[in-house]
């Protein structure tokens, strides 16, 4: 049963530009884009430090295992949950207030109004991410500099995992609105991605030895660590194909969600 | 016109809409009633393809609501007031709504300042009274200049003058020749708002009929009378036939006769008398009546 409306011509660009004035109209989006800036950063110019001090120390087998661009982004294991808050947050508060209602009301094409929060919500993690990890990347290879462990966008392989990084936090943000869709609850919603990002690796972890190496690399912390590594992983796939298995998540989760907005109650 | 056509809707084991027939006409104020739980917001839901009815249909001007193209034009409707983002000012929600709906943003200052919300435009909504966001929900309701408005329970929460605000607004609306509805569960401000009444209880339709009719149908008029001679008095109206019981120090409730036979009967009897009153038994009697057995919850008293 579908709720989308027969007879109607609603563009899109309206639900794009009203779901902009929504998402910049609340203080939220502000903080958790602050906050997971500032937790990125601070991680990766401490991380960065440390490095560049042991270096001249550091015997070779220490520095070819060091990975210099996915290890200053260590913090963004924790800032893809403040995005992945940001993302819940989109569709759940909506819910929370029942001001779903009155956005269902006045946009009928329920299926249309997700997929208009979705992109825009995913256009900011795109601009958020570009910036937060571009800054992230210059100042700590900034630190690293002068043979202390850094490199430069141009080396083999270092474009292509910061781009997968900022890939990856969009990922999880069209997996959180999803998610906030799905579950129409923020705790609700935020604990299922806890349970994606962080518990269903660490059960893919400890299944017995020949399960656990065909299927761990299907865990999404694993995966992302993969697409945003510039050194080989045991036990990944190559960071390509494991970005598309992250984006897998994100493209399940969306069609559960777009095909329950239509179909439930509001 | 809403044309509302054999709807029934069902959540697991309760039938909360149990076809129900009704058609809102153009013009003039619908009080939509019913005891709480008798299904008047799960009815306009419907209305507002929120729900999908398991039989029945709900049309606006012909048409379902889901078919309509950018629905604000057509139909305005305040839901739920506290359904805003706490965290957004009044004017960010109301243009977030207009933009979605292709409506100009000046709609959206127009609106704030019809409503008088004006000067708290920019302020957040989670800082507003109740009265405030019943306000802020009028504005968005109003903002496509709809032909068709629905009102649910717009009442609660507002101030003595908050509430006189909406009944103007109301008839306003109405005599501009607008579809007006609005839900209540107050048979007491319906009486003084409405012209027009469709009551249901537990899902199903009592009555659907105007105002005065109703009470006519339903009503019982009683006429007050204050004599220094009331006892006297009292035995002529007996003799009449008339049912009289004594209220107060100086004052009979007189059924079964008129103003005009009571007045007669005691002047020709030389009776003096100070006051002599109609009194119509009032909606809210006739509608407690009514609906006693459709309440869901009742309490003992």
């Amino acid at each position: 049963m579908g709720s989308d409306g027969t007879g109607t011509g609603v563009m899109g660009t309206e639900l794009l530009g009203a779901e902009w004035i929504k998402l910049r109209s609340v203080r939220s989006t502000y903080l958790s884009l602050g906050a997971a800036a500032a937790l990125v950063i601070v991680v990766a110019l401490s991380v960065a430090t440390t490095t560049a001090e042991n270096w001249p120390t550091m015997n070779a087998r220490d520095r070819s295992a060091f990975d210099p661009v996915a290890a200053p982004l260590f913090g963004a294991i924790f800032a893809q949950l403040v995005i992945g808050v940001l993302g819940v947050l989109v569709v759940s508060s909506e819910y929370s207030t029942g001001l779903i209602r009155t956005t269902f009301s006045t946009t009928p094409q329920r299926r249309k109004v997700l997929l208009a929060k979705v992109v825009v919500t995913a256009a900011l993690a795109v601009v958020a991410g570009t910036a937060i990890l571009g800054v992230t990347f210059l100042v700590s290879q900034g630190v690293m500099a002068n043979g202390h462990g850094g490199v430069s966008l141009g080396d083999p392989g270092v474009l292509r995992a910061v781009a997968y990084a900022v890939f990856y936090l969009v990922i999880v943000t069209v997996l959180a609105a999803s998610l906030g869709a799905i579950m129409r609850s923020t705790a609700g919603a935020i604990a299922v991605l806890f349970t994606l990002v962080f518990l269903l690796p660490q059960v893919l972890d400890h299944l017995p030895p020949n399960l656990r190496h065909d299927l761990m690399r299907f865990g999404l912390q694993r995966a992302a660590t993969s697409a945003v590594s510039i050194r080989p992983q045991v036990d990944t796939f190559s960071p390509t194909v494991s970005i598309l298995v992250c984006a897998a998540y994100a493209v399940v989760a969306l069609a559960l969600a777009l095909f329950l907005t239509g179909r439930r109650d509001a | 016109m809403i044309e509302v056509t054999e709807l029934t809707k069902r959540f697991a084991r309760i039938t909360a809409v149990d076809g129900l027939t009704f058609t809102v006409r153009p013009g003039r104020v619908t009080g939509f009633l019913g005891p709480n739980g008798s299904g008047k917001s799960t009815t306009l839901r419907a209305i507002l393809g929120l729900e999908t009815p398991d039989r029945g249909t709900a049309l606006i001007d012909g048409r379902p609501y889901r078919t309509l193209h950018h629905p604000l034009h057509h139909v305005g409707a305040l839901l739920d007031a506290g359904a805003v983002h706490p965290g957004r000012s009044a004017r960010a929600h109301l243009t977030a709504l207009a933009v979605a709906s292709r409506i100009p943003r000046r709609r959206v200052d127009e609106v704030l300042e019809q409503v008088g919300l004006g000067q708290v435009a920019h302020k957040r909504a989670g800082g507003f009274s109740l009265g405030m966001r019943q306000r802020l929900g009028i504005a968005g309701a109003l903002l496509g200049d709809p032909p068709v408005v629905l009102f649910d329970e717009p009442v609660n929460g507002l101030d003595p003058e908050g509430i006189l605000w909406i009944r103007h607004l109301m008839k306003s609306l109405s005599a501009e020749g607008r579809t007006v509805v609005v839900s209540s569960h107050l048979m007491s401000e319906m009486a003084l708002t409405a012209d027009h009444l469709v009551m249901i209880g537990r899902g199903r339709l009592i009555a659907d009929m105007g105002v005065e009719e109703f009470l006519r149908e339903h009503g019982t008029s009683q006429v007050h009378v204050r004599s220094p001679a009331r006892s006297a008095l009292a035995g002529v109206l007996r003799e009449r036939g008339a049912t009289v019981e004594h209220e107060g120090a100086q004052t009979l409730v007189v059924t079964g006769l008129t103003v005009e036979d009571i007045g007669d009967l005691a002047a020709r009897n030389g009776l003096p008398v100070h006051e002599l009153a109609a009194r119509q038994a009032s909606l809210e009697e006739v509608f407690m009546d009514l609906t006693r057995d459709a309440v869901e919850y009742q309490g003992g008293v």
